[in-house]
């Protein structure tokens, strides 16, 4: 817990300048998200009109963890013209999305704050904190750090052995797997996984051929559930006879994506849904919750 | 000719082994290959039978279906710039295979994507026998297929932005640009037979095409029924050429290179390139796929790039060494 | 009926008559020279009776068969054509284009069997190209290719023979021996059609001239019947002096007629 100290000493100096800012009246201040994770912090965070509009991504059950909540908002494509027309006291985006947008609207005098994607727990938690501060929202901020502690403390995997770590491998589309130091990466390790997608030595998010798969032996393979309305071969990929042949425990849609591809108090679901597959796996044969 | 097909079915051969022993996974190539035959080590199994065996059948098929395509396009339209992908029938094929893949139809069983792309190759090589015409110059033929390549090209990219699988529209540079990554040993079920069945019938034009070498009216005088070499052809290109693409994307160029690489070599009657051709492109395929593993890790480039970026130059070279035949 | 009967033939091309109630015979033995103005309608017929265009109406029969009624490989087998257009469209060396001439005999081009491969050195012995075997098709001089190809028609033996202007291009020396083949073929018990320009080489070469005008046919007779003032004037509205030497009729064109059409 050292390491969040400074990202709580940035959150509660941004505090400070946020009091001293236009709004300082005692009324909640307005917020524009041009981003799908400030999106989905924000909804959790702010109080009910402090929302003027959100990202369009945020309505997309793929990526978005609250799709639904999304829908009652207006929608904004990332473009500048909209934040003008619409006045909002703060600007919240990712810190490498619509980048123009972001200095475009500096140089207009709005408030802009960026956020970097969340590739840890401790990340997560400073992310949900500095959006309540900027919100001001620091106790509905609070309650959701504890709510994402409560959930990370579960243990539907007590009953595995304290050395029990099976080798996971995400399959993804395409062959894309989860390198080291993602927020997959930091949610598989969580769930007592040994992630096998950081194992090449990759950051990042890295390729990997069908032929890897199967040499590196995992135990559990990852996949992403199956879409049959609407077929590609990125799903094709996911029936090939050696996948099946590989002797690996073939898990689709254990995870949904939306849980990692951003990060949020939600994310700690996808840490206890992957310990529950770890649970359930033969060598962890033992009472869950 | 006999001598030169020979020697490249020993060339295509060699490489199809080379191809079994290329891998992500480092298999020593005799165990690989005992294990593929005995079953013994059951990981090595599986990635020789399950992902390398597929891929080095497939590069054998398709690229045998390219070269002998190609020969006998252009013996069929005396043109030497024939090639199916050059013309616009793989990309046709593609728009096929796409049309059924993405829309769903492919549930109906493995062979749909195969109908599809047979159905859009062989509705461009009637299309080019209709427009070009088979005593067309060897420009109007290109002009044809370069219309047919964008169009189809633009079409296979609006079915796949329609599609409403976020993936989709990522796999354009697989149906442009093809690639034999991980095919499954039924993807090679499902093509072989028909690409055999193509190369029966293209092997049944080759008096035909020898006599065309004089013209139309000589070959019909020379007892050349032109309405069924015709069909015959269309045929035999569609379901060898259609049957690839339905499995492993538009592979271009190889159909172009490898003809004209061993014509010089032959008597130059067309009947005396397709055999020759045919394992050349099957040869050609091979390297290029196994370099393919080789110069890239990860993120594997398209065997389809790699058959581009040596085809394109050679056709350039082609096309200015034959400026007053284009002109 | 013996040998090539031609009966009422008429023949459209792009819906304009060409061919209209043309009839003659070219019995076995005989070498019979078509002669006429462009546009006479010489390569429509030749054309028509190797199959390549419908007749519109009449017949054309082969010893009774009729030519429409055949299979291709059947027709190849009765009749060789030589076309006017000289087209070789791969390098191919002269060997390898008269051997093309055994196709319908069920030959593959690449191997031949003895006897075919006697056939294709005695066409080529006989069109004196056999010293151009192995020489590709574009090192060729246009003569050349123009005999290697009717080496070809010969190669093909079959009894009926159909040349459209095989001479064209040929140099004096090289016309005489295509047509002392010619004639040598019709000895051997082949008839013979071939369409000429030179109206001399026909008239000395052949034992019958038809010479047609408009798609019909104006004359058809012995060299010296058929080839008088009168069908010269109807058919190419010239005068000439036509006359006669030891080999046979000798033939000058001199002016137009002046109300030629």
């Amino acid at each position: 817990m050292v390491r969040r100290s400074g990202i709580r000493v940035a959150a509660a100096l941004l505090a400070v300048l946020a009091g001293t800012g236009a709004w300082a009246d005692g009324a909640l201040p307005t917020v524009h998200s041009l981003n799908l994770c400030t999106d989905q912090l924000a909804m959790l965070i702010a109080a009910p009109g402090q929302i003027r509009s959100i990202s369009e991504l945020a309505i997309d059950p793929s990526l978005s963890a609250l799709a639904g909540q999304a829908r009652t908002y207006p929608a904004n494509r990332g473009l500048a013209e909209e934040v003008v027309a619409d006045q909002p006291d703060l600007v919240v985006t990712g810190a490498w999305s619509a980048r123009n947008a972001t200095d475009l609207l500096r140089s207009l005098g709005y408030r802009v704050e960026t956020f970097r994607p969340d590739l840890t727990l401790d990340g997560i938690r400073g992310d949900i904190l500095r959006m309540g501060d900027l919100l001001h929202r620091r106790d509905t901020a609070r309650e959701l750090v504890a709510g994402f502690d409560a959930e990370l403390a579960r243990a539907p995997d007590a009953g595995c052995p304290a050395a029990f770590h099976p080798r996971l491998l995400v399959f993804g589309p395409n062959g894309v797997t989860e390198g080291a130091g993602t927020l997959p990466d930091t949610v598989i390790k969580a769930a007592g996984f040994v992630n096998l997608g950081a194992e090449p030595g990759t950051g990042g998010m890295a390729f990997i051929s069908l032929e890897q798969v199967i040499a590196m032996r995992p135990d559990v393979i990852l996949l992403p559930a199956d879409d049959p309305a609407a077929p590609a071969l990125a799903q094709k990929l996911f029936s090939h006879p050696a996948l099946k042949a590989s002797g690996a425990r073939i898990v689709r849609g254990a995870v949904d994506a939306a849980l990692w591809t951003c990060g949020g108090p939600f994310t700690a679901r996808a840490v206890t849904g992957l310990k529950r597959l770890k649970a359930s796996l033969p060598g962890c044969r033992g009472p869950g919750s | 000719m006999t001598r030169l097909a020979a020697l490249m079915a020993a060339l295509a051969a060699l490489l199809f082994l080379a191809s079994l022993a290329v891998g992500a996974s480092d298999i020593p190539v005799l165990h690989g290959l005992a294990a593929l035959v005995t079953g013994s080590d059951p990981l090595a199994a599986t990635i020789m039978r399950d992902i390398r065996l597929p891929r080095a059948l497939l590069g054998l098929g398709i690229g045998f279906s390219l070269g002998l395509g190609g020969a006998a396009l252009q013996g069929f339209l005396r043109n030497p710039l024939a090639e199916p992908g050059l013309v616009g029938v793989s990309g046709a094929a593609a728009l096929g295979a796409v049309a059924v893949f993405y829309t769903g139809l492919s549930a109906f069983g493995g062979f749909t994507v195969q109908l599809g792309a047979l159905a859009g190759a062989a509705g461009a090589v009637v299309f080019l026998i209709g427009l070009a015409g088979r005593r067309s110059s060897p420009m109007t033929l290109v002009l044809a297929g370069v219309a047919l390549t964008s169009l189809t090209g633009a079409l296979t990219a609006l079915a796949l932005n329609l599609s409403p699988n976020p993936f989709a529209s990522y796999e354009i540079i697989f149906w442009l640009l093809g690639s034999l990554k991980d095919r499954a040993l039924g993807d090679a079920a499902l093509a072989l037979p028909l690409m055999a069945a193509g190369w029966a019938l293209l092997f049944a034009c080759a008096s035909a095409l020898d006599a065309l070498t004089l013209g139309d009216d000589t070959a019909r005088s020379l007892g050349v029924n032109l309405p069924r070499t015709a069909t015959m052809l269309v045929a035999g290109v569609a379901l060898s050429a259609g049957a690839g693409v339905a499995v492993a994307g538009t592979i271009g160029f190889v159909g172009l290179v490898v003809p004209h690489l061993l014509r010089p070599f032959t008597d130059e009657r067309p009947s005396s390139l397709l055999l020759a051709s045919g394992f050349g492109g099957a040869a050609l395929l091979l390297a290029a796929d196994i370099a393919v593993r080789l110069l890239t890790t990860g993120r594997e480039l398209n065997v389809g790039v790699l058959t581009a970026l040596i085809g394109a130059p050679f056709f350039l070279w082609l096309v200015m060494s034959n400026r007053r035949v284009m002109a | 009926m013996s040998g090539l009967v031609v009966e009422n033939l008429a023949a459209d091309l792009g819906g304009r008559p060409v061919l209209a109630g043309v009839g003659f015979r070219v019995a076995p033995g005989e070498t019979v020279a078509l002669l006429g103005p462009n546009g006479a309608g010489k390569s429509t017929l030749l054309r028509c009776l190797a199959g390549l265009i419908p007749a519109s109406g009449g017949t054309a029969a082969w010893e009774g068969s009729g030519l429409a009624a055949m299979t291709s490989p059947a027709r190849a087998r009765t009749l060789a054509y030589l076309p006017q257009d000289r087209v070789v469209h791969w390098n191919l060396a002269a060997g390898a284009i008269v051997a093309l001439g055994r196709l319908p005999h069920g030959a593959s081009a690449g191997r031949l069997s003895p006897a075919d491969a006697a056939i294709v050195a005695n066409a080529m012995e006989t069109m004196d190209v056999a010293h151009l075997e192995d020489r590709p098709a574009s090192a060729m001089s246009g003569g050349e290719l123009a005999r290697v190809l009717a080496a070809r028609l010969i190669a093909q033996d079959t009894p009926l023979v159909l040349a459209d202007e095989p001479a064209a291009s040929l140099d004096p020396a090289h016309q005489i021996r295509l047509m002392a083949a010619f004639r040598r073929q019709a000895r051997q018990g082949k008839a013979v059609l071939v369409s000429l320009h030179d109206i001399e080489l026909a008239a000395r070469w052949s034992d019958r001239v038809i010479i047609l005008r408009n798609g019909t046919v104006i004359a058809d007779g012995k060299p010296d019947n058929a080839i008088t003032a009168e069908t010269m004037a109807e058919a190419y509205g010239i005068t000439a002096r036509i006359g006669h030497d030891e080999c046979g009729l000798t033939f000058t064109p001199l002016a137009l007629t002046g109300n030629g059409d």
